[in-house]
């Protein structure tokens, strides 16, 4: 093996400054050079005297690489020419087991010796990055005529010709050359109930001139079925006579439509289900004032003053429900407005015009969570209540005033509930505090579940309570 | 005058006519149903029908009040949780001569009552 002529084959070997390896007729490698050792990631002293195919071993899925190559070979020896080969794929193993994905350019050239053919010359090209970047291109090319081919059209607006790719025509139900070179065929197929409008829009694109128009229609199709389309385009001043084109897009966006129209009819049935809700409540609380109203019908005085309690206390609660309806917000109600509300129904059941009672409001403009609201309400109710019941007896007239400001400082509000009857320096009967014990008790509880304190100071004329609690929880 | 009552719930029907009644007027019946407030109105032909928007099954009180006001020359007042329903046709059709949202209080109710009557005399 180490007789002249190969010492100095291989001498130049070392030489080629392309990765080139030396091996024999039946593809054991004998020596490679530096540029091989590179180009595959590999030693040169774990290559020499191994089968090639051992070495580098072909992926599964390339099966015909090796012969490919033994027959490349076989020509190279038969014809002592050099035998060339189209650029292929031989992934190689990298050091952490994976292939990597390469191609290459071989050539193998028989090395002769007394007209023996004693070793084969193997060239070794790597062309990966060329056959990638044409790869790439074909694919760009390719998915480009796709999307052309879905959607282009150009309508001279003046002719009525129309240059469209074919998927305008399968699009509207036309086989290919059925449809002719005009919009009107076209226009057919659009949906009875959109073609005048799709028409009018056209002709007012056209009279704007220059500029992006979109237009979204149905189409009716032969076979009965209903798409919706979007196109999509802007006009142009065509190179004749300056004849207006209409040039664009067009998709088939009835997928999108569909979810529009399921997400409305979910939306629709919502709105249904809330105002069936909404509707139930409302009786339901006209149903409990009504069976309040007539047991009070036949109850001792005594037993009506407590059913008519209840009833302002079920009112209050009922005139928060009324108002989260009014305005279409359900998540917060406008106190300024219901307490304006419930300060009517309990004046007006009071009989305050004929007791010469004023109550008079004074609210800030503010919407509240509706739990909070509610509180308030019942702490509204029972402070007003409480002074109809107790402030003006034997009086002529009087006046209750209710006032809830902000205290931007204090980052709160603040409920002052005052009359202008008999106050604390008179106090009936002793009472530390007015009004019913539950009364006291829900007062109390509905501050405390608002984060509010009360607070009743000495007033020189008439009873006075204050509520402060925080804006936000 | 005499009154109408057309409400399907009970307790309602119950309160409105006690509460009619001790107002001093007189309650002709009360009708459950679109089919019974028809045939009650056409036996008694009140002055006034009280009528809620929205009646058990089938049955729509705005008909029962167009019927009422078409054929019988008789007035509605229409009750119910959400006039808000009340359509453009609903209001032409039985042309009620007030609507009284629910839940309304007896104060409510005596003055809508009231006005409807102060309006008959005049």
């Amino acid at each position: 093996m180490l007789d002249a002529p190969i010492l100095s084959g291989r001498a130049i070997l070392h030489a080629i400054p392309v990765p080139a390896i030396i091996m024999s007729t039946d593809l054991l490698i004998i020596d490679v050079n530096a540029p091989f050792e590179e180009a595959v990631a590999r030693r040169r002293a774990t290559l020499l005297d191994r089968p090639l195919f051992d070495e580098f071993p072909p992926r599964p899925d390339t099966p015909n690489l090796e012969a490919t190559i033994r027959a490349s070979v076989a020509r190279a020896v038969d014809t002592r020419q050099t035998d060339a080969l189209e650029p292929g794929r031989h992934d190689i193993v990298m050091p952490d087991g994976g292939f990597e994905t390469r191609y290459w350019r071989l050539s193998h050239s028989p090395v002769t010796e007394n007209g023996e053919v004693t070793c084969i010359l193997q060239l070794v090209e790597d062309v990966t990055a060329e056959v990638t970047q044409q790869l790439l291109l074909e694919a760009r090319e390719r998915t480009a005529a796709e999307g052309a081919s879905l959607s282009f059209w150009d309508l001279n607006l003046v002719t009525g010709k129309l240059i469209r790719s074919a998927g305008v025509d399968s699009m509207h139900g036309f086989a290919p050359d059925e449809a002719g070179d005009e919009i009107e065929p076209f226009f057919e197929r659009v949906h009875p109930e959109d073609r005048e409008r799709v028409r009018m829009e056209l002709f007012s694109a056209a009279e704007r001139g220059p500029g992006p128009t979109i237009l979204e229609h149905r189409l009716l199709l032969p076979d009965g079925s209903v798409r919706w389309i979007s196109a999509r385009g802007e006009i142009l001043l065509g190179p004749v006579n300056g004849e207006p084109h209409l040039v664009g897009m067009v998709v088939d966006i009835t997928e999108f439509r569909q979810n529009e129209e399921q997400l409305k009819a979910a939306l629709a049935n919502q709105k249904m289900l809330l105002d069936e809700v909404n509707h139930r409540v409302k009786n339901s609380l006209q149903m409990v004032a009504s069976l309040l109203s007539l047991e009070s019908g036949r109850a001792s005085p005594e037993t009506r003053e407590k059913l008519l309690s209840a009833s302002t206390r079920v009112n209050a609660i009922a005139t928060i429900h009324a108002s989260l309806y009014q305005d279409g917000d359900v998540t917060s109600v406008a106190v300024d407005q219901q307490l304006r509300d419930l300060c009517d129904h309990v004046a007006a059941s009071s009989g305050c015009d004929v007791r010469g009672i004023s109550i008079d409001l004074d609210v800030t403009p503010i919407r509240l969570c509706p739990n909070k609201a509610i509180s308030l309400s019942i702490i509204v109710n029972e402070l007003i209540t409480n002074a109809l019941k107790h402030a003006f007896h034997g009086r002529e007239e009087g006046r209750v005033r209710v006032r809830l400001a902000r205290d931007a400082k204090a980052g709160e509000l603040v409920l002052t509930v005052i009359d202008d009857g008999t106050g604390s320096s008179e106090a009936v009967e002793g009472q530390a505090s007015r009004g019913s014990g539950l009364g006291q008790r829900l007062i109390q509880m509905s501050a405390r579940q608002i984060g509010g304190r009360i607070e009743q100071p000495c007033s020189s004329e008439g009873w006075c309570t204050i509520l402060r609690f925080p804006v936000s929880v | 005058m005499r009154i109408l009552i057309v409400e399907d719930e009970v307790f309602i029907a119950l309160d409105l006519e006690m509460q009619l009644m001790d107002m001093g007027y007189e309650v002709v019946g009360i009708a459950g149903t679109k089919v019974t407030a028809i045939e009650m109105a056409c036996a008694y032909v009140p002055d006034l029908a009280l009528v809620d928007l929205h009646l058990a099954g089938p049955s729509s009180g705005a008909e029962a009040a167009a019927f009422m006001r078409a054929e019988l020359g008789v007035p509605s007042i229409i009750v119910s949780g959400s006039l808000h329903e009340l359509t453009e046709a609903d209001i032409a059709a039985t042309a009620p001569v007030a609507l009284l949202g629910k839940p309304f209080s007896p104060v409510k109710l005596h003055a809508v009552i009231r006005d409807v009557d102060a309006a008959r005399d005049r």
